[in-house]
């Protein structure tokens, strides 16, 4: 799970002082696209707590795809992958992100990933690949709910809910 | 006997995974569950076997039909088939459709199992109620 960052409160007052919002065409990506993934890593997580056994290590592997596809999709928040990218093309714009919004992307959800991928990896080791241990699968729902509730924060400071 | 062993759960979703761990998780606590990864085969499912609960995802851009068009379909055949919407946050306009077309409720991805437990729950009593 992601630590917080040092300056979170104050980059959190600067997001609400200065009413800075996050381009709706990034949050539709995020929630498309990452909402998928993190809502199948929870459900599989839930499933093995339910059941208290070891996740098979066939499971650890679509875990491994759900993380490099979230990485995929904050890469392109954040700008690291280029334009006209064919894996996102209802994403056509510069999104432009504010300072302190991109600090925050590049930091909650990439080491969550990160956190989740270094389980799974030890999982998966060609040389001796085992089933991720009921421990482990804590683990890997605590950094997915983490990358959940930075969603839920960041929404909230920019007070861009959605109430039906 | 579980009180729930008598319900049937229909779960929609175009992600595999959430299909398959969804009726999973909802198995053990007594549901008969049924999964479709697209709109058409979830509407020939609750055809056959009438769910008296249906989850289903509104933007599937892998189905030959969206999670509106499912409903839509749903609700020709049962008028009174109880229905749970998961969306996105940022679909306004589909949540709409999905309240206009009588959708029990909605829930937003990313999902955890509490939030699905806390409608799945809410469906079942009015299903029990009547």
């Amino acid at each position: 799970m992601a630590n917080p960052l040092k300056e979170e409160a104050k980059l959190y007052k600067q997001i609400k002082d200065e009413n800075i919002k996050v381009p709706f065409e990034v949050w539709d990506l995020m929630y498309h696209r990452i909402g998928d993934a993190l809502t199948a890593i929870n459900l599989s997580c839930e499933y093995y707590l339910l059941i208290n056994q070891d996740m098979p290590i066939d499971q650890a592997k679509r875990i491994e795809n759900y993380t490099r596809l979230i990485k995929l999709v904050t890469d392109k928040i954040t700008m690291k992958s280029s334009q006209n990218d064919p894996n996102f093309p209802e994403f056509k714009i510069n999104p432009d992100l504010h300072p302190a919004i991109l600090e925050m992307f590049m930091h909650y959800i990439p080491n969550d990933m990160n956190c989740i991928n270094l389980i799974i990896g030890d999982t998966i080791d060609p040389i001796d690949p085992h089933p991720v241990s009921v421990e482990k699968i804590k683990r890997i729902l605590n950094s997915a709910r983490s990358s959940k509730a930075f969603m839920d924060r960041l929404r909230e400071a920019t007070s861009q809910t959605v109430k039906f | 006997m579980d009180k729930n062993q008598s319900l049937k759960l229909l779960v929609v979703d175009d992600e595999p995974g959430i299909v398959d761990f969804t009726e999973k998780i909802y198995a053990r606590r007594g549901f008969v569950t049924f999964g479709a990864t697209d709109g058409i085969a979830a509407v020939e499912i609750f055809q056959k076997e009438r769910p008296e609960i249906s989850l289903i995802d509104i933007h599937m851009p892998y189905s030959l039909i969206d999670g509106i068009e499912t409903l839509r379909r749903i609700k020709q055949i049962n008028p009174n088939a109880c229905c749970i919407m998961i969306t996105r946050i940022t679909d306004n306009e589909a949540v709409r459709q999905a309240k206009a077309l009588g959708a029990l409720r909605y829930v937003t991805k990313p999902l955890e199992l509490a939030d699905l437990d806390k409608v799945i729950e809410e469906a079942k009593e009015k299903v029990q109620n009547g």
